[in-house]
């Protein structure tokens, strides 16, 4: 995928995010906060986790993303190596021979599978 | 045709086959933009000359010159760099070999960026029986060379800089290339790592580095360039050497004394702990109030509802006038708990601790805030050992998709692979069990990750800031016991696994700073050879 593609890619899951958090609030759960009688701190406001579990998504899925063209990248490679490989191998002399060798047989094979009496069938 | 490398062996009376082989190797290199700059320190061994005298007739790129006075290795050296024409120069000792690719994947490295000044490449110890010792070195780490001279061999400078900086300092006895690359990497723009092992270093017995009282001279020169290096960039510290000679630790001072938040997940659990019966999370907080040294310190539980009673009461009892304990009644998440703590706390620095923690050292707050209130420096882990005096961890490896912890299961005072476990350093990760972060660069990549319930939220939430451009740190001066799995089984869920390849294929798959099959040596420099002497 192209970096821009991957960008608006991003993009877009960010704007499907805010509408899915907006469409459905997490319910607010009651806390045990008052467990302490030292509490000396605001409880935590969903508002804030939601900030927080938007910026993990949005580095989420960019990350996801280069990840993925990282990967496409190295399969990629890796075919150009294997068919370099391949068509080094098809330009070697060891290959034309095999092939011319095994043309020449065929008509040969051809024959003797013509000529080779059938095989009587296991019924009879 | 014009050199594009020139290559600088200091010469003083080396052993004639080894000679041969060093200049054998530079003559077998399959990229031939090259010049060799040999400088002979006034040998007295007429074998050593004869072979110079031969191989500077055998090829023109070949350039001997003859000291009248023996100067010594940076003398030597100086002079090599002042005869060498070519815009990069590498550093050759005078019985090492180089790896017939080596010029080519240098000057291939060089090509791909403009801005590099240095580069450095893996290595290979020869020992004297023959065998080999690979030392694999991790990607620029600036914290760790000031720990710990990883780069030796074989590195190549731009000559104008090296020029600029003035060569190699001529007192620092034993350390002149440790000072040298100290002061090139301080000054360069880019620094190059090529992660093949190009180069190998001979060790023999007639080493300079196998002679312990000159090997004492140069342990204390390297510290001396270190405290050198601190001066120049005005980090307010002290160089001491660290628990074995070869490493240094530079303590820092201390600017500022933030509140450091400490959040602990638990749900209560009670547990042996020596012998005795002990409630994990209230050992941890004693243990740390006990301890430490900094006394800004708040607590932030974050207990599970069905924490007991008598718990909390425990909790409740500790004499600490910031100590919050907050609730949490949702199914078991700890990226979530540690999340929703650190919301509720109000440092400006956070330490995710588990509650199976028991801190060791008095002064592993400031240690580590040394380190997390530093420029750009995310993620801060510590040293930590299991129970049965085996070390857990002393930061991650990433290796074949499977994160890991460095140094695991190697008995306490043991230094571990490439030293690993007792330098300060950069990693890429560090493990959530105790882990100082400041709160601005966690509020930056948004906490722990809820999509990792369970495992791998200290790997993502480390590889997020090193994404966002922030340095993990590792340190061995801060150590803790940490009774691990004590507290939750060790079984690895599949799905997370399978999202955590999913974000970080490459990072997991290529560890920038721990690579396998690396042994760094303790010897101080090869260039202080059989030359030193001299």
């Amino acid at each position: 995928m192209h970096r821009q593609d991957a960008a608006s890619c991003a993009t877009s899951l960010r704007y499907n995010h805010c509408v899915a958090s907006k469409k459905a609030a997490p319910a607010k759960k009651q806390t045990r906060s008052a467990a302490s009688k030292k509490s000396t701190t605001a409880p935590v406001e969903e508002m804030q986790l939601e900030i927080l579990g938007y910026r993990d998504l949005v580095i989420g899925q960019k990350v996801t993303i280069a990840n993925l063209e990282w990967r496409l990248e190295e399969c990629q490679r890796k075919l150009r190596v294997v068919t370099r490989h391949r068509d080094e191998m098809k330009r070697s002399a060891t290959w034309r021979i095999g092939r011319l060798v095994v043309t020449l047989l065929w008509p040969v094979r051809k024959i003797r599978s013509i000529l080779r009496p059938a095989k009587p069938s296991p019924s009879n | 045709m014009t050199a594009r490398i020139s290559l600088v062996v200091p010469v003083y009376n080396t052993r004639p086959e080894f000679l041969r082989e060093c200049l054998d190797s530079v003559l077998d290199q399959t990229c031939g933009d090259w010049e060799l700059c040999i400088v002979d320190d006034a040998s007295t061994n007429p074998e050593t000359l004869r072979v110079l005298d031969r191989y500077a007739r055998k090829d023109s790129r070949i350039h001997v010159k003859r000291r009248t006075i023996n100067g010594g290795i940076g003398a030597a050296t100086n002079d090599g760099v002042s005869m060498a024409s070519a815009p990069f120069i590498g550093f050759l000792d005078h019985d090492d070999i180089l790896d017939r690719r080596c010029v080519r994947k240098v000057l291939i490295e060089l090509d791909k960026d403009d801005e590099t000044d240095v580069l450095y490449t893996d290595e290979r110890l020869l020992q004297p029986d023959g065998t080999f010792v690979p030392a694999k070195k991790p990607d620029w780490s600036p914290e760790r060379l000031r720990s710990q001279n990883y780069i030796c061999h074989f590195a190549v400078y731009r000559a104008s800089l090296l020029r600029e900086i003035g060569g190699l300092t001529e007192d620092l006895e034993g350390s002149q290339d440790y000072d040298l690359v100290l002061r090139a990497t301080e000054r360069a723009r880019r620094v190059a790592h090529i992660p093949e092992i190009l180069y190998t270093w001979r060790t023999h017995v007639g080493s300079f580095s196998n002679s312990q009282g000159t090997r004492d001279v140069a342990f204390e020169s390297g510290r001396r360039a270190v405290e050198n290096q601190c001066a120049r960039l005005g980090i307010d510290a002290m160089v001491e050497h660290g628990d074995v000679l070869g490493i240094y630790r530079v303590r820092r001072q201390l600017t500022s004394r933030p509140r450091v938040s400490i959040v602990i997940p638990t749900k209560g659990t009670e547990s042996f702990v020596d012998g005795r019966r002990t409630v994990l999370v209230v050992n941890c907080i004693r243990s740390i109030l006990e301890k430490s040294t900094y006394t800004d310190l708040e607590f932030v539980v974050v207990a599970d509802d069905d924490t007991p009673e008598s718990v909390l009461d425990e909790l409740r009892a500790i004499d600490h006038e910031a100590l919050t304990i907050l609730g949490y009644d949702r199914d078991f998440n700890f990226s979530d708990k540690c999340n929703r703590g650190v919301l509720a706390s109000s440092g400006e620095v956070v330490m995710l601790l588990n509650d199976d923690i028991e801190v060791i050292d008095s002064e592993w707050c400031e240690t580590m805030l040394t380190l997390a209130l530093q420029e750009r420096v995310g993620a801060v882990g510590c040293l930590l050992f299991v129970e049965g005096l085996r070390v857990q961890h002393a930061g991650h490896v990433y290796r074949a998709g499977f994160p890991t912890h460095e140094g695991m299961g190697f008995p306490i005072g043991h230094e571990g692979p490439t030293r690993n476990i007792l330098t300060q350093r950069e990693v890429t990760g560090v493990t959530g069990a105790a882990l100082m972060v400041r709160r601005d660069a966690f509020m930056e990549v948004g906490g722990l990750s809820n999509v990792f319930p369970n495992n791998f939220n200290d790997v993502d939430f480390c590889l997020k800031l090193r994404h966002a451009g922030y340095t993990n740190m590792y340190t061995p001066y801060a150590r803790m016991y940490h009774f691990e799995s004590i507290t939750r089984g060790k079984s690895v869920d599949v799905t997370e696994h399978n999202e955590i390849l999913g974000r970080w294929w490459q990072e997991l798959h290529s560890d920038a700073y721990s690579r396998s099959a690396h042994r760094f040596s303790a010897e101080p420099t090869s260039l202080v050879s059989p030359l030193k002497g001299s």
